[in-house]
């Protein structure tokens, strides 16, 4: 059943995501104005934000799978859990570099420690590297399988303790850099959005292969299991 | 009776146990044979409840919640469970308290039962290996499980000590404990079960009685079982 | 027998265990000693200077000594199937995670009692604006690093995994404990205007109570076969 929509599912995922990818590109390299003080370099930010969008659904995903998986202990949960952690550490990844090309000319460090999100950032890079690096130590199916979907809980309710215990941080000592507010023109606003939704249809086009890269693996195994 | 249905079980990658069918009845004692590998030690681990098996049932004594049917158990492993820096009366104090309340009397009797009641004030690290077993037997016994497991038992016993556990354990069938014997004596643990249950490769492909003639046909006929299916 | 009866019993065997051989707990108190003179050599500037990164030189002897105990303390429990025997016995598994971390506690309140007074004869300013605020601050700062420590150890099961992973799984769920400790420590060391201090109180109070009661009502289910 599942199995007869997967194929044609993948193939329209597929040019759906490369047509708005470049879709995406054009608008934000061509369409967007050029930003009026940061000139060009404010492009970053089409892709830096879709990013953390991307970044935040995928850990919202191993949060969810994690809970659902020690709920039922149906190792789907667990492929979908693991899948969305690698996606979503290759996407924050992106966001710090982004994040620290657009940092430079603009507020003229790579890095500041006064930004709540920047710091929050970081954390969930380190949480869900560690997280990665459990599934590859921790001996033992089943026990390796609760271990990181305990652990994939534990860090998602951890970052918004990062956010806001650094947001205090920062708040009690005096500001460097103020927030700026964002008044953007129409076209910018467009572009940005479009180009989250585009990140988007990416992220799930990515996920749908890398879970079933995974199922596949844990067939294999079984069929190895099995027959072997 | 603690059954289990339809057990399968994987370890590694290995299909350590296949599609197992045991019914154990209360007081029962059931000897388990077979080469190494054969899956009993994984066998007493699914019954000991320290893995899960993949796919299959296990129902427990009337309908007990696991946390019942480990009260009800004992078991001996390989592993002595002991802490070696504690004595041996610090060790089954433990236990005992794992289990329950605490009756001083209790231990002593068992202290005297493996015979280590004049040392049972010393340091377990300084006890000999044959000591460090009886000693393992006696935290098993403890709280009066009907429901042991034992693994290889009588490893590390000189022949005096393995006479006495071998007395004890035919003292507790009488009192209706029942036992899962693992041993690689199988003539002995013949005589002292009342069943005996063949494993090979992960799957039970005998079963008999033990009657006092019928070891020798049994493993004769377990010899040409696994013969054939290496064929 | 009662959860608190379990937790008792846990507690006893690891404190008996660890106060015969005391290896433990000297190196880490020695650890934390040496840290503490480390740092202070290292550090040694001007008063201003030291000023700034109090908090730190306090706080960094003691947490790293903590990680020492997370990985030895209970490792008698992995030797000789001791674990096993754990397990297949009717504990609960709440129970085990609470006797550990009250006794890992004890280890670490000691280090605290020997190494804060160094530090303090090492300061050159000698008293602390709010004893009452800094022995809030250690205690309940402490209690939810050996709290995290000891959840991730007891749900790691395994020696090797202990050693190598725990410090990288310990830091970043541990920033906003972090946060916390240095703000509330450096307004107790010295003089200020005493912003936020409830703010930075009520974190840590929430903190320790996730990583404690979490742990202690969901293990049994977590760690049940």
């Amino acid at each position: 059943m599942m199995q007869k929509y997967l194929n044609p599912t993948k193939l329209f995922l597929t040019f759906a995501t490369g047509i708005l990818m470049v879709i995406q590109l054009y608008m934000s390299l061509f369409y967007a104005p050029t930003e009026k003080y940061m000139g060009h370099i404010q492009r970053i930010m089409y892709f830096h934000v879709p990013s953390a969008f991307v970044a935040f659904a995928a850990f919202t995903i191993v949060f969810i799978a994690g809970i659902m998986y020690l709920y039922t202990k149906n190792k789907k949960w667990d492929a979908l859990a693991v899948s969305s952690a690698e996606i979503g550490v290759l996407f924050t990844t992106v966001v710090l570099v982004t994040g620290s090309l657009w940092a430079r000319p603009v507020w003229n460090a790579w890095w500041v420690w006064d930004d709540p999100r920047l710091v929050t950032a970081l954390i969930l890079w380190f949480i869900y590297i560690a997280y990665l690096l459990i599934r590859t130590s921790v001996a033992g199916d089943e026990r390796r399988r609760k271990f990181a979907a305990v652990f994939g809980i534990v860090g998602f309710i951890d970052v918004p303790l990062v956010y806001f215990s650094v947001k205090w941080w920062r708040t009690i000592h005096p500001k460097v850099i103020d927030e700026q507010g964002v008044h953007m023109p129409a076209e910018m606003a467009q572009t940005l959005f479009f180009s989250i939704f585009a990140f988007l249809v990416l992220f799930i086009t990515l996920l749908l292969y890398r879970y079933v890269l995974e199922s596949q693996k844990e067939n294999v195994n079984e069929l190895r299991n099995k027959y072997l | 009776m603690m059954e289990l249905q339809n057990i399968n079980l994987f370890m590694n990658d290995k299909n350590v146990l296949h599609s197992i069918n045991l019914q154990w009845r209360k007081g029962e004692s059931i000897a388990l044979i077979g080469a190494n590998g054969a899956g009993k030690s994984s066998l007493l681990k699914v019954l000991g409840t320290l893995v899960k098996p993949n796919s299959g049932k296990l129902k427990y004594p009337s309908d007990l919640s696991v946390k019942e049917w480990k009260k009800l158990l004992g078991i001996v492993f390989p592993e002595t469970f002991l802490y070696h820096s504690l004595t041996a009366y610090e060790n089954l104090r433990f236990y005992q308290k794992l289990y329950g309340k605490i009756n001083k009397d209790r231990i002593d009797e068992v202290l005297k039962q493996v015979k280590l009641f004049h040392v049972k004030q010393e340091i377990v690290d300084t006890y000999s290996k044959g000591m460090k077993q009886r000693l393992s037997i006696a935290r098993a016994l403890l709280h009066n499980p009907t429901y042991l497991l034992l693994d290889e038992p009588f490893d590390g016993l000189d022949s005096e000590s393995k006479e006495i556990l071998k007395n004890m354990l035919l003292q507790m069938r009488q009192k209706g404990t029942g036992y899962i014997l693992v041993s690689h004596d199988s003539e002995q643990a013949w005589e002292l079960c009342d069943r005996a249950v063949l494993m090979h490769e992960g799957r039970i492909i005998a079963e008999g009685k033990c009657t006092n003639q019928g070891y020798f046909p049994f493993i004769k006929r377990y010899r040409e079982i696994v013969k054939e299916k290496s064929s | 027998m009662t959860f608190i009866n379990q937790v008792v019993l846990i507690l006893n065997r690891d404190l008996r265990i660890e106060f015969r051989s005391k290896s433990l707990l000297l190196s880490m108190v020695i650890f934390a000693l040496l840290f503490q003179v480390f740092l202070q050599i290292v550090f040694d500037a001007k008063t201003q200077a030291i000023q700034m990164i109090a908090p730190g030189i306090l706080w960094l002897p003691v947490l790293l000594s903590a990680m020492l105990g997370f990985n030895k303390y209970g490792s008698a429990e992995r030797e000789n199937g001791a674990l096993t025997g754990l397990l297949v016995s009717p504990i609960d598994k709440g129970a085990l995670f609470l006797g550990k971390l009250i006794g890992n506690y004890v280890l670490v309140f000691i280090v605290i009692v020997t190494s804060v007074p160094i530090f303090f004869l090492f300061l050159k300013q000698p008293f602390p604006a709010s004893i009452g605020l800094l022995l809030t601050t250690l205690l309940l700062g402490s209690w939810g690093f050996v709290a995290i420590g000891v959840f991730l150890t007891t749900l790691a099961h395994s020696s090797s995994i202990t050693e190598l992973l725990v410090p990288i799984m310990i830091f970043p769920l541990a920033v906003p404990l972090f946060l916390a400790i240095i703000q509330l420590t450096e307004m107790a060391l010295f003089p200020s205007l005493g912003m936020g201090e409830n703010l930075w109180i009520l974190l840590l109070i929430g903190y320790n109570l996730i990583f404690t009661v979490a742990p202690t009502f969901l293990f049994d289910l977590l760690l049940e076969v």
